[in-house]
């Protein structure tokens, strides 16, 4: 079954990047969208959730990591979202700290097409 | 300088040294492109070093450190590296990125600054994985402060945090991707960025001292050009480690892969259409200079490459020395074909180091010609070579031998010739001769006949052999010009 993805970053030029990525890695999605930062992303997901969100985590207004907080507190209609979350800090305490807010994976930039199929296919099915 | 903050910097070079590559690698991955680097030795460079490799427009990603090092560096990429990379990022078709590259405007920079951002941050990203894996929680994090585009050297405190004379640590690399020119791109470390760490005090140093990544012990000197304390074996064998003590060393496609990037881009055109308008920026750059020189004194039409080592500034007193000749001596009036050596030793530029190192054994000879067909577009030197070549070619290096080390001889003639080359003619007089070499630096001078070919070569040996032999002085023995090995 074909799935719907929202991509949040607020580089235009890393949600082509990602896009292009997903593509690269085989993945299958009948929708995608993309959020400047975490208010429009979440704006979006009131609007009509999502099955899978790429999720930066350094951004202006509302970073990644108050959105995980804000969906998972918030937004029952998003419960079965599955959210990734895809930055340049490596740090483990850092990504313990996502996963614990409810964010579902990490991915580190710069990222491959492997990385993203290893990642996002638990979810595709 | 502390042992710490030295131990500190050479860690840093060393990680650095792997990060390059990795970011390459990664954006390899990524972008499905190949990108490939060879680091150049480090060394201390101003900003006026740094304007004289650049020249024009930079892209200069500011990198906010935590932990071991503490402050801000940078990593800078010339102008092909700008347009390149961006280009390459949003999968621009390569005849654009050909042409951006060519065109080279601030605005076009402009609009892909989004992209060379992105780029800074994925750089970033690569640098904090290699240095966390290294260092584990000594290593706080990198964080991506700024991009910058233009010309750093207008306004280097503001850009870089360092002033107009402040030397800074500076490790140069080249890259290539795909078949695009190759490229220049560097880091920028302020000493801050050291003195920083190491004025943490003790529980800094003790956090250094106790990890294993960063104990004195473990550090492996990484050439820094100018920096005598590492140079001297003593300081070596105090600081290197044993071999098997040594990080993880890229495997034999390593080697392979660095030779494959010494060797630069494929596409001639690009290149020549890059030479050509160098040599008009150098020719800019050379104006004044040429207006005191001696007027038989000629200059191939060739670029000049940027330097693998640090240039250090010529002193203004040098040049102003050599309005004129000023010497007096009977025997400077002998002109350029009675004290040449007819035969010049020819490479070309697609040779390798090794070649050169061959060559120069072969002739016994520190002086090589390169060139196509008889014509000259560049020399290499024996101190050429030697800047070219990892030291750890050398025998009593020979433990600490990496892959990567080997991978030095072959890098091309191309990338570390002099060029444009000074030249002059038969009838060129001993004492303009010596005047020239004053006043460039040179100690070799090819005499080329009207038609631009090369008859011979005369070097500051057969001028002392001239002196020498006058009725003043007497000779004994043979004027040493055999090149000593190198490796």
């Amino acid at each position: 079954m074909a799935k719907s993805l929202l991509i949040v970053d607020d580089s235009a030029t890393m949600r082509k990047i990602v896009i292009r990525t997903v593509r690269m890695s085989g993945l299958d999605f009948d929708r995608t969208e993309e959020a400047g930062n975490g208010a429009e992303a979440i704006e979006k997901l009131k609007q009509s959730p999502v099955d899978i969100v790429l999720c930066d985590v350094n951004m202006p207004e509302m970073n990644g990591i108050d959105m995980v907080k804000k969906v998972r507190a918030e937004l029952p209609t998003c419960a079965n979202t599955k959210i990734i979350m895809v930055s340049t800090e490596s740090s483990q305490d850092l990504i313990d700290s996502i996963l614990r807010e409810g964010a579902n994976g990490y991915i580190t930039k710069p990222f491959t097409p492997e990385r993203f199929q290893e990642k996002l296919s638990p979810f595709m099915n | 300088m502390l042992k710490l903050e030295e131990d500190i910097r050479l860690r840093t070079l060393e990680l650095s040294a792997e990060a390059l590559p990795a970011f390459c690698e990664d954006i390899s991955g990524m972008f499905g492109v190949e990108m490939e680097t060879v680091i150049q030795p480090s060394c201390n460079e101003t900003v006026s070093g740094l304007q004289k490799r650049f020249k024009k427009l930079t892209a200069i990603n500011s990198v906010s450190a935590e932990g071991v090092l503490n402050g801000t560096f940078h990593v800078v990429f010339d102008q092909g590296g700008l347009f390149t990379l961006a280009g390459v990022v949003v999968m621009l078709p390569e005849n654009r990125i050909k042409e951006v590259i060519r065109q080279g405007s601030k605005e076009e920079a402009q609009r892909m600054s989004d992209a060379i951002a992105e780029l800074g941050n994925m750089m970033v990203g690569t640098w904090d994985r290699v240095f966390r894996e290294a260092l584990r929680k000594k290593h706080r994090h990198f964080k991506q402060t700024g991009t910058f585009i233009g010309k750093p050297w207008d306004n280097p405190e503001s850009v870089l945090g360092v002033g107009a004379q402040e030397e800074f640590l500076f490790m140069p690399a080249t890259m290539t991707v795909d078949s695009y020119p190759a490229f220049t791109c560097g880091v920028i470390f302020p000493s801050s960025i050291f003195e920083t760490a190491a004025e943490n005090g003790p529980q800094q140093k003790q956090d250094v001292a106790g990890d294993e990544a960063l104990r004195a012990d473990d550090v492996v000197p990484v050439p820094v050009e100018g920096d005598d304390e590492l140079t001297e074996p003593a300081a070596l064998e105090e600081a290197a480690p044993e071999p098997d003590e040594r990080a993880a060393e890229p495997g034999p496609e390593a080697t392979e892969d660095a030779a494959i990037a010494a060797a630069g881009g494929e596409d001639e055109t690009m290149e020549q259409e890059s030479a050509a308008a160098d040599a008009q920026e150098q020719a800019a750059d050379d104006e004044a200079v040429e207006e005191n020189a001696p007027a038989v004194v000629a200059e191939t039409p060739a670029a000049k490459p940027q330097q693998p080592a640090c240039p250090r500034p010529e002193p203004a007193a040098a040049v102003d020395a050599a309005a004129q000749p000023r010497f007096t001596h009977p025997m400077l009036t002998m002109t350029a074909a009675q004290i040449m050596q007819k035969e010049a030793a020819w490479l070309t530029p697609a040779d390798t180091v090794q070649d050169a190192i061959n060559k120069m054994q072969q002739h016994e000879t520190g002086y090589v010609m390169i060139g196509d067909g008889g014509v000259l577009q560049g020399i290499v030197s024996r101190s050429d070579v030697a800047g070219a070549v990892s030291p750890y070619l050398r025998p009593v290096f020979a433990k600490w031998k990496r892959p990567l080390d080997d991978a030095t001889l072959q890098i091309k003639l191309t990338w570390i010739m002099t060029r444009p080359v000074r030249t002059i003619t038969p009838q060129t007089s001993l004492d303009v001769i010596v005047d020239t070499m004053l006043h460039f630096g040179g100690r070799c001078l090819p005499v080329v006949d009207q038609a631009g070919a090369v008859q011979g070569i005369v070097t500051a040996f057969d001028i002392f052999k001239v002196l020498t032999t006058s009725r003043d002085v007497s000779q004994t023995g043979r004027m040493p010009q055999t090149a000593i090995p190198l490796v």
